[in-house]
């Protein structure tokens, strides 16, 4: 509604008629059923004349609540594995306060929404567009293990001066690099069903909240035409989103243990295989890592999304590698990384005894607790 | 504007000027007309998905995907060249080197990413997301040798038109997912949120060492109105 004008008297200051009275308390009337920012003056409302949060649409958090004492390990379903030896390209962090794997929502981290009538409600947030989704999250890494128990065998043992080059004479030429793998996390978002099947989780491209995004989302191990997995399937840093990623390093280094254990560092003072407690590998405890990720939801064209959860995944041990010319996706020089598919193995034969040593790494990350929340705040996409 | 008495009462029977009648009115008018406020308006009156215009709150933006240009890519002297492509046991290493631009010699904050927002005078949230890479090699002194040392490390800082408003403490793992916000009263207009990157000056190291890496970076800017 716009200023209310009316009819004056003044200067004529004549003699009126009933109806000229009249039209004015009708304007004035009417004018009471279309209030807007002309009428309300500049700050002159609070919060309390929103019969809601004008900034939240939604928001909740799942918090795994496992809590451990240093020395002990995590249960089983808080134990992720890497591609490598157990060929899981990805899972969903989804361990619960005992350390057992729970796919019921508001256990792991997986989040529904908007949790208003419960903290397990996931009938969904209609996004139309102009929506902000935000997700943070973080996780406490426990552990770092090795699948492979001996040392010897480890990648990071493969690194010495001769190894760097792959130069003649290395006791391991071509070794594995200088420990430039990670463990990924990111979240997946679930726009089909309040159910919460993990089957239903995906991208925030796929899931119709990012339609606009000029490449796809990476997604460890199902990208769209590649499989990620490998050297020749990198995955270029441009080609694919990977700013909804997070990474966890697999290690320290440090060089003053060339010989007995020159840098894969478990995180943990219990070790496994042998005592890390009184070795070099034992350098830190616990770590926390933390990251977040944010989607402004474009004008959807009428075609709402309903967004009923978010939940986070797992890959590991993703390598970097920089192109040269014929590997990867899309021309060259670029940089990138690929999962590794091979596990740490220098010493293997084949069954006439020849080498075939394997130079990959794999292993398991252990997580102990896990903390995610999601916000969704109201017409924000200016 | 608290409730506000009419200034003219008008009796029954009486013969009055019909200015009165404007003074009368007047006196709603000017409440009307931009006057209303908390004092006139119930409580939990006003339903935000209906009475409050698209952006009426805040409004947001983000630059994503954020990563070091391939034209600045540089294969590390001693981890990039010697492998083939599709060798699986070991990479090429690429990233930021000494002697190249943009780090040259190092120790100078350099643009890696921005975005604009048109603000109103409000605040101003400000977040950076980024994924990095260090090769550790060279990081530490090996006991009792004179192996080269590399100062390997880097620093984020946020910007606003300009001002810093975060740094970041110097980051040294080798592989680490920065997450960094902060808060700021802004002013009406269009404001630009940078971040910038400061690599450590050159000690000893030679051009080829590729000192970090960075990658999936997002810039976050959110504007909450006064």
């Amino acid at each position: 509604m716009g200023n209310v004008k009316l009819e004056r008297f003044y200067p004529k200051n004549e003699a009126i008629t009933a109806a000229k009275i009249n039209n004015n308390s009708s304007a004035l009337e009417g004018s009471t059923a279309g209030y807007n920012q002309e009428n309300v003056s500049r700050e002159g409302i609070d919060f309390r004349q929103f019969d809601k949060s004008p900034m939240l649409i939604a928001r909740n958090v799942v918090d795994s609540g496992q809590e451990l004492t240093t020395g002990t390990t995590v249960g089983t379903g808080a134990r992720y594995k890497s591609y490598a030896t157990y060929n899981i390209a990805q899972q969903p962090i989804a361990h619960n306060s005992t350390g057992a794997t729970d796919t019921s929502a508001g256990n792991g981290t997986k989040v529904p929404l908007p949790g208003v009538s419960s903290s397990v409600d996931a009938s969904g947030v209609q996004l139309t567009g102009g929506e902000l989704i935000r997700v943070n999250w973080s996780t406490v890494i426990w552990q770092n293990i090795p699948a492979n128990g001996s040392l010897a065998d480890h990648v990071t043992a493969l690194i010495d001066t001769t190894t760097k080059d792959g130069g003649t004479g290395a006791t391991h030429p071509y070794g594995s690099g200088i420990g430039e793998w990670c463990w990924l996390i990111w979240p997946r978002f679930n726009t089909t069903s309040a159910s919460l099947l993990n089957s239903d989780f995906t991208d925030a491209k796929t899931a119709g909240l990012d339609p606009n995004s000029p490449v796809p989302y990476f997604e460890p191990g199902i990208s769209p035409s590649i499989t990620n997995t490998g050297i020749g399937d990198f995955v270029d840093f441009n080609e694919r989103r990977w700013d909804h990623i997070m990474v966890v390093p697999s290690m320290f280094l440090s060089a003053a243990n060339v010989s007995n254990g020159p840098a894969l560092q478990l995180y943990h003072t219990n070790g496994v295989g042998y005592s890390a407690r009184s070795s070099p590998l034992a350098l830190g405890g616990p770590q926390l890592r933390s990251s977040s990720f944010y989607i402004r939801v474009p004008d959807l064209g009428g075609s709402p999304k309903t967004l009923h959860g978010v939940q986070l995944y797992i890959s590991g041990y993703w390598r970097m590698h920089g192109n040269s010319a014929g590997t990867g996706m899309g021309g060259a020089p670029d940089a990138g990384m690929f999962l590794e598919n091979d596990p740490c193995n220098p010493s293997r034969v084949n069954s006439g005894g020849d080498p075939i040593p394997q130079y990959g790494v794999a292993g398991e990350l252990h997580i102990e607790r896990t903390h995610i929340n999601v916000t969704v705040h109201r017409d924000s996409n200016g | 504007m608290p409730y506000r008495w009419t200034k003219e009462e008008i009796e029954d029977k009486q013969i009055v000027q019909s200015r009165q009648f404007d003074i009368a009115y007047s006196n709603y008018v000017s409440v009307i007309n931009g006057g209303i406020d908390r004092d006139n308006l119930p409580e939990q009156c006003i339903d935000p998905e209906v009475n409050v215009i698209p952006n009426g709150l805040g409004r947001s933006n983000t630059s994503n995907n954020v990563h070091n240009p391939f034209a600045n890519n540089n294969q590390d002297s001693n981890y990039g060249a010697p492998f083939s492509s599709t060798n699986t046991r070991g990479n090429r290493i690429t990233g930021l080197t000494y002697g190249e631009a943009p780090v040259q010699e190092g120790d100078n904050f350099y643009q890696v990413a921005s975005v604009n927002i048109d603000c109103e005078e409000g605040m101003l949230e400000c977040a950076w997301k980024c994924n990095a890479y260090i090769p550790l090699y060279n990081a530490y002194y090996k006991a009792f040798t004179t192996t080269t040392l590399t100062r390997k490390r880097y620093q984020w800082q946020i910007r606003v038109n300009g001002i810093i408003v975060y740094e970041s403490p110097a980051i040294c793992e080798a592989f680490f997912t920065t997450n960094i916000s902060t808060q700021i009263p802004i002013s009406k207009g269009t404001q630009r949120v940078e971040v910038h990157l400061k690599i450590p000056g050159r000690s000893n190291e030679d051009n080829g060492m590729v000192i970090m890496q960075y990658w999936g970076g997002q810039v976050f800017a959110y504007n909450t109105f006064r």
